[in-house]
Formats: structure tokens, C-alpha cells, sequence
């Protein structure tokens, strides 16, 4: 009498877990399924901030020279290990970006308003021996995305540019529109960014297999914004170790709790 | 030697005789049964030895500290930089501050678990509800007050909540007392009506469990034999030394994490995630938007508050409860479920989205 009544506590122990373990699962779960959370949002949940300041003088010249000062002190962002670097301003309802790749080789950089929607790119490499500037997207935003022409009717990002090249270095400055067809990028949000880069080919790509590839964060600044103070507060890192050691001792706490209850010997 | 040691004895008797007869300690002796001393039963007083840190240590700050928006975020710096031991006093307050929601949580649920809240304990768990209310309350409103970008988000969406609360809301909006900043009617808040609501409501609280004893224990002992019963002193010093090692462990965090501070507070960007126990509110307000944040605070203190009325048998055994108890774990299981998805989402933007 005594094991059978051992016996069905333990499949209603054993029935409970099930139903707790579904739960989370399930719970986790529903967020997915409207599409909030997934592989792409999670790479640029601790990306790197890059700002994007408002120009307080004459726009930077597309000339394919990036000149000291051309972009100001705070939208410069530059890869240690490649030696990469992006240089990033706002005027008006224009953004004008410089990238340097020290070495031969195709540039992309892409934002994204909407993941769920994929990333707008504008990529810089070679057709037919000379420098192109085009606008593709990228349906599935990852470390091996494919590109594909952006629909016809949707209107260019691209106002203008200039692409050079000094000794083994690339240079491109394009003006790109902050609203179009790839992207709306509103000032005081953080916009998903990629930049992606090749050492080995100048060949306008169809994928970024086998380049280096960064997830950023792109934050456009407000005219009220005053950028060391923006970059101040992204650069403040607020610990997650007290929400952590808290969560982790509540869970265990409840665990231990009820087991101790549920576990305990005795008569009713 | 003998007789000296008995003068000794005898000597040391009387002076406690006579602190007794005069501070009458010895009501501090009777008797509750021999498992109020268990940690599990101890969680409710090693929450109130936590609040007693806060108090002490919230003294020290707010000396230091000046509750105007302008001031706010430097003052807390200085409090850090300039002020002899202000950078652990303040850490002690902010790590005291999680060991209270956590054990004043823990303390709900072994109360839970032993059905604690049954005839005639129904209105002191309704009390206890309340302070867990005012736990929050306090936890929300310090949140707020070292006034960096996670503070001021904080209050943005206490200041959208309260546009839902309509003519109840007022309080909670900047309107309510123009020329006085909402942060210094909230540090108000924070140092004055909610120590008094804690304490009305502790009164209450210590009043009940001292009229209606230590709640048994939810199955009998193995054999049927008859518990022991031990002095009240002897619950308080183990209360005291859980408080001990509560503190201790407190420090220890307080020195090895410090207090997180960030810099003055961006006005219209939304970057941050809440503090940890509204971290399950802030994936529902991604999912389904902030107007959800209301209902969504309201619904665990409702469901806690209804629990002794629908769960009104006699049976205390939670192996016996089963329906009850697998709907409690169910929603705790929820709420980890909630804030697991909020740790691993990206920063998004609500309040005037």
C-alpha cells in the first residue's frame, strides 16, 4: 500500500516537472513566435555603438579622401585586428559615410530599420574593372548572408560618390538618403548595422562567405544630442552580475523551498 | 574557587534580574514550536533584519544625496568619490536592497507551500501582500533616484502607466506639483511614506503571527509524537545570525560588485532594460506594448490576494494541494520564463513609440 502510494507521488512529481519544464519552454517561446526575438536581433544585442553626429560645419567632399577632421571626432569606428575603418556624419537628411579598407578589396555596409525585414547594403567593388557603388539587401542578416538586387520601384539610396584608390588602400565616400527604399534610419534609435569587408577580392560579392564580417549598432544623433555625452552613457556598462547573482538565488531559493515541502516526510 | 564562581553566577543573575524586571525581556520567552527556527521559517525575519541594513545605511545617503534632477546623478557620484566609506555604504544599501526582494519573496512562497494563509491566517497574508507591494515600491522608487539612463527610463514608463491610471494617476505625474520635480516627490516617496507604510504594515503583520502563533507545519512529524517548543529568544538569535550571515554576504558582493551608476540620464532615447524583478514585465511590453504594464503589475498581486479564498480546505500538504500548487509554480515558472526571454533581447524602445 505503502509503494503503490510512494510510487504515485512520485508520477505526480515526475507529471509536475513536465508541466513546469513546458511551461518555460513555452513561455520562451511566445515572444518567438511574434517574431520580436531571433538569431538576427541576438547579434546586435552587445554590438559596438557607432554614432552618427550631426555635421556642425561644411559637409566632407567626395573625393575619395578621407582628410583629417573631414568627419569629426565622434563617428569614427576602425576594426584593430583589419585595420578597417568607417567614418560616419549626418546632414540633414543625408548621411555621409567613408570607408577604408587597407588592403584590395569589395566593402559593404548595411543598416536595418526592421530585421524581420532583412538589411539594406550599399557595396562597394569592381564591375568590369572600375569601382561601383550598388544598393542590395539581405533577406537573413548573419555571418553568411547572400545579396540580392532590391526591388526596382523602391528608388536608390545612393545620392552620390566617389571611390579611389591610394596604393593598396580603398577608399569610398558615398552620400546615402537617412529614408528610402533600404532603410529609414531615425535619429535618437539604434539602427542593427554591417559592415563587411574582403582582404582577397575586388569583385563585387554575392555573399560574405569567407569576409570579415562586423555587427554594429549605428545611433543617430538628435540636434539636441551633445555626442560626448551619447557616448558616454553607451559606454557606461551597466553590470548584469547583481540582476544574475539575484535571479539565480530566487531560483534556487524557490526550488529549494518547495522541495523541501514537497520532499519532507510525514504523515497528513 | 566554587564560591567565587557561584557569587559570579549569582552576581550576573541578578544583574539580568534587574534589566528584566525593568525592560521585561523575559515576555520575549515564550514558547513556539521547534521549526520556527528552520530557514525556511526564518525568511520573514532575516527580510526585516535586511530592512533594518537599508534603513541604516539609506540614513547615511541621505545626508549626501540631493534629490533634484539637476544634482541627483552628481550627488550619487559624490557619494562614491568624495564620501569616507560612501562607495560601500551605498553598495550595501543596493545589494541589502536584492537580498530583500529576494527573501521576502522566497519568504511568500514557503508560506505559500505550507499553506500558511488558511483560517485564521487569511488577513495576515492579505498584510504580507502588501508589504511585498511596498518591497517593490521601494526597490522601484531607489531605482530612480540615482538618476542615470536605466533611472529616468524607469520613471518615463512610470509617468505612461500613470496616463492609463487616469484621475488615479495624477499623483505619479510631473503635473501633480508643478515646480517640484516628479524624482523629488518620488525620493519623498522613498524616505518617508513608504518607512511609514512598512512599519503600519509590519505592526500589523508581527501583531497576527504573535495572536495566531508560528503557523504549523503542513504534515505531521513522522510518529505523531508531539513537537518541542522553544523560547521565542532562541527564534529571535537565529534570526539574528541568519541576519549576521545575510550581511556578510551582502558586504562581501557590495565590495567585489560595487553599485552600478551610470551618467546623467539622455532625455527622449530609450537604451536600457529594467532592473531584474520588473525584467518579466519588460517582455511583455515588447510582445504586447506598454499599455500591457498595468494589467500585467496588477495580475500576481491579485492572484496572491484571492489564493485563501479559493483555496479554503483544511488539507495544509502540499502533496495533497496539487492543483493549487502546480498553478503557483506554473506562474513562477512564467515569470522566469519572462525575464530569461527579457535578458536575452535587444534594448527596444517603448514610451512614445
Amino acid at each position: 500500500m505503502e509503494t503503490h502510494r510512494i510510487a504515485g507521488l512520485m508520477r505526480t512529481e515526475r507529471t509536475a516537472m513536465i508541466l513546469l519544464l513546458a511551461t518555460l519552454v513555452g513561455t520562451i517561446l511566445v515572444p518567438g513566435v511574434h517574431g520580436h526575438e531571433g538569431e538576427a536581433s541576438e547579434l546586435f544585442e552587445r554590438a559596438e555603438i557607432v554614432l552618427v553626429p550631426l555635421t556642425d560645419k561644411s559637409p566632407p567632399t567626395l573625393d575619395g579622401t578621407v582628410i583629417p577632421g573631414e568627419y569629426g571626432a565622434y563617428g569614427a569606428w576602425n576594426d584593430p585586428v583589419t585595420g578597417f575603418a568607417a567614418y560616419l556624419l549626418r546632414e540633414d537628411e543625408s548621411v555621409y559615410v567613408a570607408l577604408v579598407n587597407p588592403v584590395p578589396g569589395w566593402m559593404a555596409l548595411g543598416f536595418s530599420s526592421d530585421l524581420d525585414e532583412g538589411m539594406g547594403f550599399v557595396l562597394v567593388g569592381e564591375v568590369n574593372g572600375t569601382f561601383q557603388v550598388l544598393p542590395e539587401v539581405a533577406q537573413n542578416v548573419s555571418d553568411e548572408m547572400a545579396f540580392a538586387a532590391p526591388e526596382p520601384s523602391g528608388g536608390s539610396v545612393i545620392e552620390a560618390f566617389d571611390v579611389s584608390r591610394q596604393g593598396d588602400r580603398v577608399i569610398a565616400e558615398i552620400r546615402l538618403a537617412t529614408n528610402g527604399s533600404l532603410w529609414t534610419l531615425e535619429p535618437g534609435e539604434l539602427v542593427p548595422t554591417v559592415l563587411a569587408f574582403s582582404g582577397t577580392s575586388t569583385a563585387i560579392p554575392s555573399d560574405v562567405v569567407g569576409s570579415e564580417v562586423r555587427f554594429l549598432r549605428s545611433y543617430v544623433l538628435r540636434p539636441q544630442d551633445n555626442p560626448e555625452e551619447i557616448e558616454q552613457l553607451f559606454m557606461a556598462d551597466i553590470s548584469p552580475i547583481p540582476g544574475l547573482v539575484a535571479v539565480g538565488t530566487m531560483a534556487v531559493g524557490v526550488v529549494v523551498v518547495f522541495a523541501s515541502f514537497i520532499r519532507r516526510k510525514g504523515a497528513t | 574557587m566554587m564560591a567565587t564562581s557561584e557569587a559570579t553566577v549569582s552576581r550576573g543573575s541578578r544583574f539580568w534580574r534587574a534589566i528584566d524586571e525593568r525592560l521585561g525581556l523575559n515576555e520575549l520567552a515564550y514558547k513556539v514550536p521547534e521549526h520556527g527556527n528552520t530557514l525556511a521559517y526564518t525568511l520573514g525575519g532575516i527580510t526585516f533584519f535586511g530592512f533594518i541594513v537599508l534603513a541604516l545605511t539609506g540614513i547615511v545617503l541621505t545626508q549626501f544625496y540631493h534629490p533634484h534632477p539637476t544634482e541627483a546623478n552628481a550627488s550619487v557620484r559624490a557619494i562614491i568619490t568624495d564620501v569616507p566609506l560612501g562607495a560601500f555604504v551605498r553598495s550595501v544599501h543596493f545589494w541589502a536592497a536584492q537580498a530583500v526582494v529576494v527573501s521576502v519573496t522566497l519568504h511568500a512562497a514557503r508560506v505559500f507551500i505550507t499553506a500558511a494563509y488558511k483560517r485564521p491566517r487569511e488577513v495576515n497574508w492579505l498584510v504580507g501582500v502588501a508589504l511585498l507591494a511596498v518591497t517593490i515600491g521601494f526597490f522601484f522608487t531607489g531605482t530612480v533616484l540615482k538618476w542615470d539612463q536605466e533611472s529616468f527610463e524607469a520613471l518615463e514608463h512610470n509617468i505612461e502607466i500613470s496616463t492609463f491610471l487616469g484621475a488615479f494617476g495624477t499623483f505619479f505625474s510631473p503635473s501633480f506639483a508643478a515646480g517640484v520635480p516628479l524624482l523629488t516627490r518620488l525620493y519623498s516617496v522613498h524616505v518617508s511614506v513608504l518607512p511609514l507604510l512598512l512599519v503600519l504594515l509590519l505592526l500589523a503583520h508581527v501583531f497576527y503571527i504573535r495572536h495566531f502563533g508560528i503557523s504549523p507545519l503542513p504534515m505531521k512529524r513522522n510518529g505523531g509524537e508531539p513537537e518541542k517548543l522553544r523560547p521565542f529568544s532562541t527564534h529571535l538569535k537565529k534570526i539574528v545570525g541568519y541576519g549576521l550571515v545575510l550581511l556578510a554576504v551582502v558586504a562581501a558582493l557590495a565590495v567585489l560588485f560595487p553599485a552600478p551608476l551610470g551618467p546623467e540620464p539622455i532625455e527622449g532615447i530609450e537604451v536600457t532594460k529594467p532592473p531584474w524583478p520588473f525584467l518579466w514585465l519588460y517582455t511583455i511590453e515588447n510582445v504586447w506594448g506598454i499599455q500591457w504594464l498595468l494589467p500585467a503589475s496588477i495580475t500576481p498581486f491579485l492572484a496572491l490576494v484571492i489564493i485563501p479564498f479559493i483555496d479554503r480546505g483544511d488539507e495544509r500538504d502540499p502533496r495533497r494541494r496539487k492543483a493549487i500548487v502546480v498553478a503557483f509554480l506554473v506562474g513562477i515558472a512564467i515569470l522566469f520564463a519572462l525575464m530569461i526571454v527579457a535578458i536575452l533581447s535587444a534594448p527596444q524602445a517603448h514610451v512614445g513609440g
